[in-house]
């Protein structure tokens, strides 16, 4: 049998429409979008984003300048939606500036711990002898903290603020990226297309960053987005605590630091943070659940 | 595994306390203190010396098990340990019991009825209250039994009496068996597709010991791993609670200690709560073993 009819028996694939691209990425995609409990987390979290860059457009009043002594301890009422707090300033306003706090701490953090995270992941899982020996037992001094104790530690160690607490939520986060990161590069550093780009003559950093690294993004896109929700709470303990963004600035947290004074009379100065707070953690948790259900069907409940 | 680990919590802790801002030793003599009480309190405490022979003394103490005394109030740090750990212990034990007892059943009924109202109902209160923050539902529940009601005590633990637990146990237990009935419902299911139990159900046992003999005993084991790691958990883990409640545990004690820069009662908390993590992370790793008969020991 002639090559040129042994082609024609074998069917050949034949070349795609553009329209419909079929990458494992774009299917990803398609299958979010379709995802009911995915979508409503991502509502939540891009209302949660137009919130807090239009704050200054849509807060009635200035969070810290409006303070008015006379209308101090109001509930909500017409005027004021969400009441008022000790000061006399509108809860309503504190509350959709505090989401600019939240959500850049929230995000800004996953920076460190990703990049502290990926890098010392992927040198561990790689390399490992000496180096995974090293980084591992770093992570493991890491493990050992209670999480929550230790960042107070590093916030109080660096001086309070915001970015005191940008730094110290990211420092702690980091040692489960690295675990999750060294473990897939270590699952993935024998497979076939690793060999086949070694043997091209590809050099490590191309080989963890082209090769291995892509092929580990979807539990690195889950684990950040519940980090992300992690690092909100995190941060209104923090600033709960008095740690963090000092007033005026207004926080979640220090709102109910401040309003527990209070719980007995005014209970709406610690409900309505409150609320903001569990409403963000909730979607961007309902979001985080979704991906897990599309990029790992392993994981799936 | 424990010393090297130790030894690296106890230099990451001390070189963080040695960079914080403001001298310790205003702390102790004052702000306004004379120049000379200022440099004997230095000496005395040999604040003077470099870092690593500060923190070398220090270690020697330590292995000697003398914790040192706060710089605030003068009392030994084992002493206040000893005196506080029983509240945190306490508080960990009942919202560890209330953390299975709730986490487990939920998370078992939510598995069995996959799919149903009852189960989205589960899930969507679970995940409402991964979401709520421990603060959160401690003023909630302050709110709610120490105003409304006006039932239960809210702050402080009088006489030691369960009834000053019960509130911020609920706190903690509820939001830790949250968590586990998440954790039980995958499980669960992860089991549940498994052919065994498709074998046992088509041999025409009865669903009940479909579900509690045979798909329990094997989602137990990751469960029964996490049990253990939780309560390590919540044992470090109680500080905000205990602050809010004004519980004199450990936990509120570190924030105390923390804030004050009470360098050495820092040190000495932190050091007993990751010997106590490290601990727990030991257990879970040898329970593997125990439990799974699947997993060889080495």
């Amino acid at each position: 049998m002639y090559k040129s009819e042994m082609i024609k028996k074998i069917p050949q694939r034949q070349p795609k429409k553009k329209s419909r691209s079929n990458s494992p990425w774009m299917i990803a995609l398609r299958r979010l979008f379709r995802d009911k409990t995915a979508m409503m987390g991502l509502y939540i979290i891009v209302f949660l984003i137009l919130i807090s860059v239009f704050a200054p457009i849509i807060s009635p009043y200035d969070p810290i300048e409006d303070f008015n002594l006379s209308d101090a301890f109001q509930g909500p009422s017409m005027k004021y939606w969400f009441g008022t707090d000790w000061m006399g300033r509108d809860i309503l306003s504190r509350v959709l500036y505090g989401s600019r706090i939240s959500l850049t701490i929230g995000l800004a953090s996953r920076i460190v711990t990703l990049s502290l995270g990926i890098t010392l992941g992927a040198l561990a899982g790689y390399f490992r002898g000496r180096v995974d020996m090293v980084i591992m037992r770093i992570v493991e001094i890491m493990d050992a903290f209670p999480n929550f104790l230790f960042a107070i530690a590093i916030s109080v160690a660096i001086g309070r603020g915001l970015y005191t607490v940008f730094f110290a939520l990211g420092f702690v986060g980091w040692s489960g990226m690295c675990r999750l990161i060294r473990g897939q590069v270590m699952a993935y550093r024998e497979s076939e297309f690793v060999e086949a780009s070694r043997s091209l003559g590809a050099s490590n950093l191309r080989i963890i960053f082209k090769e291995i690294l892509p092929n580990c993004m979807a539990p690195v896109i889950i684990s950040t987005t519940m980090g992300i929700s992690n690092a909100i709470m995190a941060e209104a303990g923090l600033s709960f605590l008095g740690l963090g963004a000092q007033p005026p600035t207004p926080t979640w947290g220090s709102m109910m630091n401040f309003g527990r004074q209070y719980i007995w009379t005014e209970p709406h100065m610690v409900i309505f943070p409150g609320l903001a707070i569990v409403l963000t953690v909730y979607g961007f948790n309902l979001f985080g659940d979704g991906l897990r259900d599309v990029l790992d069907p392993r994981m799936k409940d | 595994m424990l010393i090297p680990v130790m030894i690296g919590v106890s230099l990451v802790t001390f070189s963080l306390l040695y960079i914080v801002p403001g001298n310790s030793v205003e702390i102790i003599v004052g702000e306004r203190a004379r120049e000379e009480t200022r440099e004997n309190a230095v000496k005395e405490l040999g604040l003077d010396k470099p870092f690593h022979h500060q923190y070398f003394s220090y270690m020697a103490k330590v292995t000697r098990g003398d914790l040192g005394k706060s710089y605030i109030n003068n009392r030994s740090i084992k002493e206040s340990i000893k005196k506080r750990f029983p509240v945190t212990f306490k508080l960990t034990l009942y919202s560890f019991i209330i953390s299975v007892v709730v986490g487990i059943f939920v998370g078992v009924i939510s598995a069995v009825k996959q799919n149903t109202s009852t189960d989205s109902f589960v899930r969507g209160v679970t995940l409402l209250g991964v979401s709520t923050p421990v603060m959160f539902s401690s003023l909630l529940m302050i709110y709610i039994f120490g105003v409304w009601l006006k039932i239960l005590p809210v702050s402080g633990v009088g006489d030691g009496s369960i009834k000053y637990f019960i509130l911020p146990s609920l706190v903690l237990g509820l939001n830790s068996a949250v968590f586990r009935a998440r954790l039980t419902r995958s499980c669960m299911l992860e089991v549940i597709r498994q052919d065994y139990i498709r074998t046992a159900r088509s041999k025409g046992l009865s669903e009940k010991v479909v579900i509690y003999k045979h798909a329990m005993r094997n989602a137990m084991i990751p469960i029964a791993t996490n049990l253990i790691m939780s309560f390590g958990y919540l044992l470090t883990g109680s500080a905000i609670t205990e602050t809010i409640f004004g519980l004199p545990g450990l936990g509120s004690e570190t924030i105390r200690a923390v804030f004050q820069r009470d360098v050495p009662a820092v040190m000495g908390y932190f050091l007993f709560q990751a010997v106590i993590f490290v601990t727990f992370n030991l257990l879970v790793d040898i329970s593997y073993a125990l439990i799974n008969p699947r997993i060889r020991f080495n």
